[in-house]
């Protein structure tokens, strides 16, 4: 079919242009390669991190090596040195910078490349936003504006040092040291992350934002996340990745944990465009997740909105456990797989209280030789009465050599629950391509149309202020696999 | 050395296989039983078999002299017995012409048993063990252009406490045949493992109906091996309600262009019965038709399991591959396990699947009561209705009667419980 032909060409013609491949030139500060305890104590006091976290964190360490990599999910990659990787590498001047004037130029350079103008953001968008650049966060805006409402909005690090009490009583409760291999990795060796408190009845007043950036040759990325909203309160916290182009595979293996208490409520979005490899898959990077959040409290609500659009590998599957009654869980998802992509992502739905609620909205892409796999589990249990879930996942295949599939598992323990699922998957139909060119588009357009149409419900969950980039974004992908 | 129990029936199965040369089909077979799948293998994790390496079971000696105790339930089929796993003639109906019965030979088994284990049931605990223990392998062919009218009804029944039966069957549909089949499972066996390889070739066509009926304390691994060539057509429908533990597994292959293929199946499950309905299709080529509908009504303390994958291979366009499954949980100590899994390597196809898990419908029950019916009676009406449905649907109408009213008895027995 010509329209057929013409989008693989355009997917090719893409693939080989990733727009936001480059390395900026910074010197850095690198820990030994490899792993060890050694290096573990080394990342610790390099963060002069209290003894009960170093601790911790060896905990971690020695759980990681006694468990093996998960081989379940549907992704094939070489296996992964893990003492080939750079646990630690800090940009060489460790900022305490007041304006934005002070920072780097380099480091402005790049994030101009990216599109992300700092300051026309600050005052346009009225987005805070902390900046991580490979481990070390660089700088924090309008941290101030929210000190004043009382909101924490730090980097980990500093979170560790200013509200110690704060961070040992959450980190790791929702998602436990051993809880899967990557997540025991970076608990042992996370370098930074974002750390978010919301106290009780405040409305976060803005968009929070962290721009993750990969950039250190072979340094593996390990962020960790933590954010908790105490009761009656709102935040919105959106996370976007692009990364330079490099040939050798890196590892990112973030853990994010989210805790709501009574009606409070996290919407966590994320945009994701690392560099996926070239035609072959080579080079790409390899982004092994693991997101949970805990509905803790009464009417709590989670809600994951991701647009998934690079990376040679993912895994990941944001979770929520509703354990609070009344608990709201969401997932929004588009993950668009190109050329040797692959993708497994999903979510998991464990409903524990009394009238949980849970919506599973998973839009899937594959074009080129990708795959595209939706993993998902809804699990009702005993004691989750009243409760009821709607999951919808659909594949859209683009080229005859592009595999999706779908894997979800449903486990339901008491009767007063309903859970739904349904799942398609088909190339884009005649009909509505024929209709489409029948009032003047050109097959691209039209193309271009019913795949953003496809993708409407999820994308009309991103937040305003990331909708711009998010378009941006997802639009490289869309436009090269569709028109 | 001191053996666990264990051991007992892998020893008890190499035993068995001892007194056989060292190249037959059944030493081949029986060096890969090994172990019982471990809950960690991905089939298996939904439906556990650790009890039965705790339990004393070793393979049945066929008794040729036993009587048998289930009588037929229609008038004018073609009967086939199979008493402890083994044929019985004797107790069978002479065959209609175009249609014979033959038992295997040593090569023609080997040949078998290499389609099982080239198929992805070659890890099932029930080819390793039932190749080795089997009495027999038993051929049923259709010749070219036979289409039989009635139906076969083969009933296999036997076995005992603590003794393990492995009937085997083929079932070849030569080209442009055609035939019903209703198999009837009423074994009093601990342990029973049914294979069961069928092969329709170009423009055959098989309705199966298989009723699992088994003693309430036995533990059923049934595997089915289906290839379909060009033209053909598979219709099964399978209805669960005997057994502790009963497994289906079919697997169909779907080898030639234009075939179509319905796999439907019940399941009735009560007190701590543990059903589960676990099905492979694999379009390896394009134009073809899968449908599945799978119901599920769960009372007592009983688990329901539906597996359901599809694979489409790369190049297999112009599939169309369409899987619903519903559960229905009546009891607060029942739990439903859906996976129903859409592994798609073509991109020109229509691919669905639905998988709902619920109580039975507040509006629907509102309706029936709001027009004077007791909620007792509604409930029955509605769950009755769910099950006629599917039934109406797979089951040819000369036998729909008979579907119904073996499903009436476990439903009864689940209603009156719980409702």
């Amino acid at each position: 079919m010509v329209a057929t032909q013409e989008t693989i060409d355009k997917v090719n013609e893409v693939s080989s242009t990733y727009k936001y491949g480059f390395v900026t030139d910074l010197e850095s500060e690198k820990a030994p390669l490899g792993l060890s305890e050694d290096i573990v104590k080394f990342i610790s006091n390099k963060k002069q991190e209290p003894k009960w976290l170093l601790e911790w964190r060896l905990k971690a360490y020695k759980k990681w090596l006694s468990m093996e990599v998960p081989n379940w999910a549907m992704v094939d990659f070489p296996e992964i040195n893990f003492q080939d990787i750079y646990y630690y590498s800090a940009p060489k001047t460790k900022p305490k910078l007041n304006s934005l004037d002070e920072v780097d130029p380099e480091l402005l350079k790049t994030y101009d490349k990216l599109g992300i103008p700092i300051k026309e953001q600050e005052v346009l968008a009225g987005v805070a936003v902390d900046y991580v650049f490979d481990s070390v966060s660089v700088v924090t805006t309008f941290r101030e504006k929210l000190a004043k409402e009382g909101i924490i909005f730090c980097p980990i690090s500093e979170a560790v040092q200013t509200y110690p009490d704060l961070v040992k009583k959450y980190l790791g409760t929702v998602i436990p040291i051993g809880d899967n291999y990557y997540a025991a990795l970076n608990s042992a060796v996370f370098t930074d992350g974002s750390f978010v408190y919301i106290p009780k009845g405040v409305k976060c007043p803005m968009e929070l934002s962290t721009y993750f950036r990969i950039n250190e040759q072979n340094s593996g990325q390990f962020e960790r996340t933590l954010i908790i909203a105490e009761d009656n309160t709102y935040v919105s916290y959106l996370e976007g990745c692009t990364a330079p182009q490099r040939d050798e595979n890196q590892l990112h293996a973030a853990v994010v944990e989210l805790v709501a208490m009574n009606n409070a409520e996290i919407k966590y979005s994320t945009v994701q465009n690392w560099y996926p490899g070239d035609k072959d898959g080579k080079g790409g990077i390899y982004n092994f997740v693991t997101k949970r959040g805990n509905c803790l409290g009464k009417k709590s609500k989670i809600s994951w909105t991701q647009v998934e659009t690079g990376s040679a590998i993912t895994w990941k599957y944001p979770s929520c456990v509703l354990k609070g009654d009344d608990s709201v869980g969401e997932f929004y998802s588009v993950a668009v797989a190109n050329n040797a992509q692959q993708a497994d992502t999903g979510t998991k739905m464990i409903h524990i209280g009394k009238n949980t609620k849970s919506t599973i909205i998973s839009k899937g892409i594959s074009a080129g030789m990708a795959q595209n796999t939706y993993r998902g589990q809804v699990q009702i249990q005993k004691s989750a009465k009243g409760s009821r879930n709607f999951t919808q996942c659909d594949s859209l295949l683009i080229g005859d050599k592009c595999g999706a599939h779908t894997v979800p598992y449903i486990n339901q323990f008491t009767p007063q629950a309903r859970v739904e699922h349904e799942a398609t998957t088909s190339k884009i139909s005649e009909d509505q391509l024929f209709y489409c060119l029948q009032r003047g588009l050109d097959t691209e357009q039209a193309t271009s149309l019913i795949v953003n149409g496809f993708c409407k419900e999820v994308m009309k969950e991103l937040p305003m202020e990331f909708a711009v980039e998010a378009q941006k974004l997802i639009g490289i992908s869309l436009e090269g696999s569709v028109g | 050395m001191l053996h666990n129990a264990k051991d007992k029936y892998i020893t008890s199965v190499k035993d068995y296989v001892s007194q056989f040369e060292e190249n037959s089909f059944r030493k081949l077979a029986s060096n890969d039983f090994n172990s019982w799948p471990s809950p960690r293998e991905e089939t298996w994790r939904l439906s556990r078999l650790g009890v039965l390496s705790r339990k004393e079971i070793t393979p049945i000696i066929p008794n040729s002299k036993k009587k048998v105790s289930s009588v037929s339930k229609f008038t004018g089929s073609t009967i086939i017995r199979f008493v402890d796993g083994a044929l019985r003639e004797d107790l069978s109906s002479k065959l209609p012409p175009g249609s014979s019965l033959d038992i295997l030979g040593e090569e023609d088994s080997l040949t078998c048993f290499h389609k099982f284990k080239d198929s992805n049931l070659k890890d099932h605990p029930s080819t390793n063990v039932s190749f080795s223990c089997t009495p027999s392998i038993v051929k049923l062919t259709i010749e070219k252009n036979i289409s039989i009218g009635g139906f076969f009804e083969i009933i296999y029944e036997g076995g005992d406490e603590n003794l393990s039966v492995h009937p085997a069957l083929y079932i070849e549909l030569k080209d442009n045949s055609s035939i019903t089949i209703i198999e009837r499972f009423n074994h009093l066996s601990s342990l029973i493992m049914p294979l069961q390889l069928v092969e329709l070739k170009q423009n055959a066509s098989m309705n199966s109906l298989k009723i699992f009926n088994d003693n309430q304390q036995s533990y059923n691994l049934s595997a089915n091996c289906t290839f379909l060539s060009d033209k053909s057509n598979y219709n099964s429908f399978s209805l669960i309600k005997g057994g502790l533990f009963t497994r289906s597994e079919t697997h169909a292959y779907l080898k030639g262009e234009n075939c179509s293929l319905n796999l439907n199946g019940v399941y009735l499950s009560s007190k701590n019965q543990h059903h589960d309905l676990t099905t492979a299709i694999y379009h390896d080529v394009p134009n073809c038709t899968s449908k599945q509908i799978v119901r599920g009504v769960l009372g007592g303390k009983s688990t329901g399991v539906f597996q359901g994958k599809v694979r489409v291979a790369p190049d297999a366009q112009k599939t169309d591959g369409q899987q619903m499954s519903r559960a229905i949980l009546l009891s607060e100590n029942a739990i439903a396990n859906a996976k129903p899994e859409l592994e798609i390597y073509a991109d020109d196809v229509i691919c669905a699947h639905g998988a709902t898990v619920g109580e039975i419908d507040d509006e629907q029950l509102f309706y029936l009561k709001s027009r004077g019916i007791l909620e007792k009676k509604a409930k029955q009406i509605l769950i009755t209705a769910f099950l006629n449905d599917i039934i109406n649907e797979s089951v040819e109408e000369s036998v729909q009667n008979f579907v119904f009213e073996e499903a009436e008895l476990a439903l009864s027995e689940i209603i009156s419980k719980e409702i």
